[in-house]
């Protein structure tokens, strides 16, 4: 793009330009505008042919260079829907800081790391990290409110609630601390896989921390379950 | 969008508003670029539309100003006034951000592209009516146009903004790639409008689509400012190039010929 606009810059030399229209060439303007609207063309035909609607198509004619990873896609499957973004808690820097790691280990260490380790396996794990993080943020909300409400009055059956629930936060907590350093084991199992060459133990730890991140959300269901109320 | 997450284009600029970043991949799904793809497929036509729309409604606004087929004129330009500076920067913010060891596809770039000029388009709209009422005064010529400048900064930093908040977090110089993101972005908008002028025409000046290209942007605004405090000596609209160059007296002397 930059040596378009110095290619431009040049050619509106009046020089050059009489020079060219010496030559009988179209307007420069007409060439350029007619070249952009002919590339936009011929992508608006592909994406109609992959199936795309006809919005996405005229857009591709306006502005083609914004849509070019479009090319060669099927259109998309359903109509979008918004979804707020993924709840967190307050590790939400460090599960962000430890899956970052891990996709940049994937993407140095090995050849091929995306087909070790699907992209998608790897934001399934990070969700469902955010998600029991955010489950022990809201637990630890409702401890910090109901600390100040015990305040007012003390009853035996709410103290047995609160040392059930503290008991299932400090749990699910320390099953979380135990993933991310289990992944934080696993970038470094990254660097002896660039060695060895075996991929096998690798699938296997992140399987395993997949497991414990699964069977945390189940945990956590039966511990609050069995809380008095 | 929890009430109705069905992304019609109305509900599109309801959250362009309030949380764009809902338009966007989430982090998560940012790193999955299928995803950001059939977003972009999804989002683009409707994220087009509304900046068509919004940028004509301020156009409209600017040609109010000389009335006529000006109205027409502007409301015209002014929807390619915020997609040129895109279309020919874009490569370039993805260069300084690979530079800076922030890595970003190519659809996610796009895609947060569109989201901050389609913010930019709304907000120009919102502000439509406010410019209106100060034109309607008849201001001078160029108190027209620097309001109109100010109008433009005003809701292009908050476009700047979403685009920038956009792009993947990390990388150890982000923020001189934010930096020149921004440079880059801002000289292109100034540069787009001072080729694709005049959107406010003087009251005694024909009205045309375009204007020959002459000195550059930046000159013009400041004579303009020198202009609107009353010191109207010592500017003339110079004879350039594509991009501004002077000419040098041999050219000036070819020019008629």
């Amino acid at each position: 793009m930059i040596a378009l606009a110095l290619a431009l810059d040049l050619l509106g030399e009046p020089t050059l330009l009489a020079e060219l229209t010496r030559a009988r060439l179209p307007s420069l303007w007409a060439a350029l505008a007619l070249g952009y609207v002919g590339v936009g063309a011929a992508m608006a035909w592909h994406l109609g042919r992959r199936g795309h609607g006809l919005g996405a198509a005229t857009s591709a004619l306006v502005c083609w260079p914004l849509l070019i990873g479009l090319i060669g896609r099927p259109p998309p499957p359903s109509e979008l829907r918004f979804t707020s973004p993924s709840p967190s808690g307050p590790k939400r820097a460090r599960i962000d800081g430890c899956m970052a790691a891990l996709r940049q280990g994937l993407g140095e260490d090995l050849d091929g790391g995306a087909e070790l380790v699907d992209a998608a396996q790897l934001a399934k794990l990070a969700r469902s990290l955010h998600r029991a993080d955010h489950r022990i943020a809201r637990v630890d909300r409702l401890l910090a409110e109901t600390q100040a409400q015990r305040q007012l009055g003390a009853d035996a059956q709410l103290e047995a609630a609160i040392t059930g629930l503290r008991r299932a936060r400090d749990h699910a907590n320390h099953e979380l601390e135990a993933v991310l350093s289990g992944l934080l084991s696993l970038r470094v199992q990254l660097g002896l896989f660039a060695l060895a060459g075996e991929s096998e133990p690798v699938r296997e730890r992140l399987a395993e921390l997949e497991a414990r991140v699964a069977a945390l959300a189940e945990l956590s269901s039966i511990e609050l379950a069995g809380v008095p109320s | 969008m929890s009430a109705n997450p069905t992304a019609g284009t109305l509900a599109v600029v309801g959250t362009l508003l309030r949380e764009p970043e809902l338009l966007l991949a989430s982090d998560d799904e940012a790193h999955d670029d299928d995803q950001v793809r059939d977003r972009l497929a999804l989002l683009a036509p409707r994220l087009l539309a509304i900046t068509a729309a919004g940028a004509a409604i301020f156009g409209l606004v600017i040609g109010s100003y000389r009335g006529e087929l000006q109205y027409f004129y502007a409301a015209l330009k002014t929807p390619l006034l915020l997609l040129l500076p895109v279309l020919v920067g874009l490569p370039a913010i993805r260069a300084f951000h690979d530079a800076c060891e922030v890595s970003v596809s190519w659809s996610r770039l796009a895609l947060a592209a569109l989201v901050s000029i389609g913010r930019t388009a709304v907000l120009a709209a919102a502000c439509g009516p406010v410019l209106w009422l100060y034109l309607s005064l008849h201001p001078d010529y160029h108190r027209a146009v620097l309001a109109t400048a100010a109008c433009l900064c005003l809701v292009g930093w908050p476009g700047l903004w979403t685009l920038i908040k956009s792009l993947p977090s990390g990388g150890r110089h982000r923020a001189l790639a934010n930096f020149a993101s921004v440079a880059v972005l801002g000289v292109l908008l100034a540069q787009s409008g001072w080729l694709l002028r005049p959107f406010v025409v003087r009251p005694q000046a024909e009205v045309t689509l375009l204007r020959e290209v002459e000195a550059n942007v930046f000159s013009s605004l400041a004579s303009t400012g020198s202009s609107a405090r009353g010191r109207y000596h010592g500017w003339e609209a110079e004879g350039a190039g594509l991009l501004g160059r002077r000419r040098g007296p041999a050219a000036s002397e070819e020019a008629p010929r």
